[in-house]
Formats: C-alpha cells, sequence, structure tokens
C-alpha cells in the first residue's frame, strides 16, 4: 500500500510544485490550502506523512501540528515543516512542537524527497517495530496463562489445612514457580522454586521443574515391590535428585528450593532448603522458627550434600514460604524491605487468617516501594495447620 | 531589451507558464496594496514569492521576494516600488531554457 502524503501550503505555486516533486516517487498525494482544510484531510485519511508550511492564514502550521499532536489518531504521523521563515528560532519552534524536520525555503527538490524518502523509511520502520513488539506481548500473556495453569489449580481441601497464595512475577511471567502436592492420604508435599533471572528463560525452566515434581513422574514418590507398593522419597533425596538433573551447564541457570513434607494427621513434617530463604513458622503466642536447614543451591552437580530438619506442628501452627523477592525488593532510595521487617511483619500479623496475613505482606510492600517498579518475582504461600485428626 | 536566461528542469515546463502568470498578478497585487498603504499584503506577497522563487528556478525572484518583505516589515515604501520595478522588469526580460 503506497504512502499517503499530505502537502499543507496557503500557496497553490507551492502546493504544485511539491505535487510535482513528489510526484516522483510512489506516493498517493493529497492537499490543503489551510490549516482547517489540513487537519481536516489528515483525520479523514490519515496520511504518513506531512509536509506543512507555517505561514497560513488562520491557523498557522505550528498550531495544526499541535492538533494534530494531540489527537491520538494523528499524534504518530511525522510532519515535516517546509517554511521560508529561516530563523534558527523557526527552526526550533518546529522541532519543539513536534516536527521531525523543517526545510527551508526556497527548497532544493531533490533535498525534499530525500528528506520525505528518510521520514517514511523511519515511520515504516517504526511500525514494524511496534507491530513485532504487539506480537511479543501477544505470545507473553499466553505464556503467563500457561504458567499460572502450572499453580495450585484446585488447593486440596482438606479440614485439617488451610492454603493459600500470592504470585507476583514482575515481567507478566517470572522464575518462580511452587505447588501443594498430595503425595497420599497423610502426607502433602510443598514446593518453592526460584530459578536465578525473571522472565522467559526463567519461566521456562519453572516449567521443567513443575513437570519433574509431579507426584507420579518418579521424583518424589517412587514404587516399591512391598506394600503399600510406593514409597515417600525424602526431601533431601528429592533436592539431590534435582541437583544432579538439573546443574548449571544444562540451562545456565541454577535455582533455589525449598521441599517441605507434613504429615497433616501427626502435624510432623520433614523438610529441606537448597539455598533458599528460610520458610517461616509462626506459633501463636510464640517466637516464631526459622526452617533453614539444608544445602546450597540447586546446579552445582551434587557436590554438596543436603541436610533435613524435622519439626512438629502444633494447632494454629502457620507456615509462610517466599521468595527472595520479597525481602531483596528495594524502594526508589535503593533501600532493601529486609528479612527484619518482613519478620516483624509476619509476627504482627500472626493472629489474622492467611489470606490477610499474606495481603498484608503485598500492601506492606506497596506501602515500602512508593513508586518503585518490582525487580524480582514475589512469591507468596501460606499453610495453617488447623488441627490434628 | 536584454534577455535574461534561466534554465529550468524540463520536468517543470508545464507549471511555468502558470507561476509566471501569477507573478504578474502578483504585481498588480503589489501596486494596489502600495497605494493603499497596505504593508500587510505586500508583505505576505512577498514572503510567497521568497518561498517559491528558488524552488522552481527562479533565484531572483526569491531575492525580490526578500526585498518586498523586509521593505513591508519596515514600511520602506521607496524599497517596496523599487522591488516592484524590478519585479515587473524581470518578468518582461526572463527567458526560460528547458533542460
Amino acid at each position: 500500500m503506497a504512502d499517503k502524503i499530505l502537502i499543507v501550503d496557503d500557496s497553490i505555486d507551492n502546493r504544485k510544485l511539491l505535487l510535482k516533486t513528489l510526484g516522483k516517487g510512489d506516493y498517493i498525494l493529497l492537499e490543503a490550502a489551510d490549516g482547517k482544510e489540513a487537519l481536516a484531510r489528515a483525520f479523514e485519511f490519515l496520511p504518513d506523512l506531512v509536509l506543512l508550511d507555517v505561514m497560513m492564514p488562520e491557523l498557522d502550521g505550528y498550531q495544526v501540528c499541535e492538533a494534530l499532536k494531540q489527537d491520538p489518531r494523528t499524534a504518530d504521523i511525522p510532519v515535516i515543516f517546509l517554511s521560508a521563515k529561516a530563523e534558527t528560532q523557526d527552526k526550533i519552534k518546529g522541532l519543539d512542537t513536534g516536527g521531525v524536520d523543517y526545510i527551508t525555503k526556497p527548497f532544493d527538490r531533490g533535498e525534499v524527497l530525500a528528506r520525505v524518502r528518510t521520514q517514511l523509511r523511519i515511520r515504516n520502520l517504526m511500525k514494524e517495530l511496534i507491530d513485532k513488539q504487539k506480537r511479543l506481548d501477544e505470545d507473553l500473556r499466553a505464556a503467563a496463562v500457561i504458567q499460572m495453569s502450572l499453580l495450585p489449580q484446585s488447593l486440596p481441601t482438606l479440614k485439617e489445612i488451610d492454603i493459600a497464595w500470592k504470585f507476583i512475577p514482575c515481567e507478566l511471567i517470572g522464575g518462580d514457580i511452587f505447588n501443594v502436592v498430595l503425595l497420599d492420604e497423610n502426607h502433602l508435599g510443598f514446593y518453592m522454586v526460584d530459578v536465578s533471572g525473571h522472565g522467559v528463560p526463567a519461566a521456562m525452566v519453572t516449567v521443567s521443574v513443575s513437570q519433574v515434581l509431579q507426584p507420579h513422574s518418579g521424583y518424589l514418590k517412587k514404587k516399591s515391590d512391598s506394600p503399600p507398593y510406593y514409597k515417600i522419597i525424602s526431601p533431601k533425596m528429592v533436592l539431590e535428585a534435582l541437583d544432579r538433573e538439573y546443574p548449571l551447564e544444562r540451562f545456565g541457570k541454577f535455582f533455589t528450593m525449598v521441599y517441605l513434607i507434613l504429615n497433616i494427621r501427626t502435624g510432623k513434617l520433614i523438610y529441606s532448603s537448597a539455598g533458599h530463604p528460610p520458610t517461616v513458622l509462626l506459633h501463636p503466642q510464640r517466637p516464631l522458627d526459622l526452617l533453614s536447614q539444608g544445602g546450597t543451591i540447586i546446579g552445582l552437580g551434587g557436590v554438596i550434600p543436603f541436610k533435613e530438619e524435622e519439626k512438629v506442628l502444633s494447632k494454629g501452627d502457620k507456615l509462610i514460604f517466599y521468595t527472595d523477592g520479597v525481602v531483596d525488593f528495594q524502594n526508589q532510595h535503593g533501600e532493601s524491605y529486609g528479612e527484619e521487617r518482613f519478620l516483624a511483619l509476619l509476627r504482627s500479623l500472626e493472629d489474622q487468617p492467611l489470606e490477610l496475613i499474606l495481603d498484608g505482606v503485598c500492601e506492606s510492600l506497596t506501602a515500602f516501594g512508593h513508586q518503585a517498579r518490582v525487580q524480582d518475582d514475589v512469591t507468596l504461600l501460606g499453610m495453617e495447620f488447623k488441627d490434628i485428626s | 531589451m536584454a534577455k535574461i536566461v534561466v534554465q529550468i528542469d524540463a520536468d517543470l515546463e508545464d507549471l511555468i507558464p502558470g507561476y509566471l502568470e501569477n507573478r504578474q498578478n502578483d504585481v498588480k497585487a503589489l501596486e494596489q496594496a502600495l497605494k493603499a498603504k497596505d504593508f500587510e499584503t505586500i508583505r505576505i506577497l512577498g514572503h510567497t514569492m521568497k518561498g517559491t522563487g528558488g524552488g522552481y528556478g527562479f533565484e531572483r525572484i526569491t531575492e525580490i521576494g526578500r526585498a518586498l518583505e523586509e521593505g513591508a516589515k519596515s514600511k520602506d515604501a521607496a524599497g517596496i516600488l523599487k522591488g516592484l520595478n524590478q519585479l515587473q522588469e524581470y518578468l518582461k526580460a526572463v527567458e526560460v531554457v528547458y533542460r
């Protein structure tokens, strides 16, 4: 589709000359003899470029340009001023008003043609770029939907526990993933993974890890020859297996992880952490515990073993899993939210229902950040142990 | 009278007669404006001439246009009359050769 050029000049001699000059190119040419007609034609035909005279009666070129820039329909159309007003301040005014170029009259016809070609080339490149970005954005949004589908869709509804979560990736899709897995009728597995980086590459690794941690893939549960014909794999062994499966060379990424198995009948839990921020264990009316046993990040190829720790939950205890996007969040002064502030907040909210605790964390982060952009994915998973059954 | 030969691109051939005729009309308009001391009209006519002359290939018309515009800004009737006469003479003497 040929580019459309709107020629605006109150002098018919100029319009004729420009029509003749631009007739050499492959353009659709439109004319206007004054500012009012120029705006009408611009809104009607949405030209790809406007050649705009300055000295015109009633509405001058600057006013026309301003009007074009203020309307979203025409704001992106490049405007080249063509004027016999040749003082530097005239040129500055033209460019400040939003013109992309300013050619003085009397003009060289070859120069006008060359500058018009250049501006149209830039405009077409911009359109291409915007199209590409739009497609990328659509792809990202689709990917985000897919990633959200990997998160707990319907959390196991059990009378013994409550679960709540927040998933706030910083770029539509993120490098955090978590889930609550029903291992058998007595055991729940909780895992949270934070892949280094964020955006598409990190998100793709989360997909891989989340597939590997499905209950039937053999990592969390293995078949066995004797009743009950399966074995729940301990957290330390799970982490060690993942460490072997995901050395740094595989994706150029490492990740932190916490994996916790809870017996919902007895309240006994066992966990191990791979460099992950310590899970917070809130007790009603008692100081909190930090679950920090384990080892280092996943990706070193099984070099360093992982430790495990056991605890017993009592009624009303709450677990809060989180990723470091929470505590590393910086406000516009470069100040970090920090673990201390986070733990103090959790302590102050510990009697609240889970949903309100997590809401409280998010509100606190927003208030702390003022206008700062989120720099990393923020993920929270909470569990309340209501009763031993 | 000596001819002033101006070389102009061949593709403008169909526009030249119309352009020169408009300048003849400008001469009449300038005379009337000068009589009425309408310096604003003179300024606009001069400004347009300044802008179009060189583009068509008539550098001299640009020069005269510039002088008329300046003359109108300073309300210099004598200077304007001089420019008007120069324009008239130029239009009588000019001969276009197409290349």
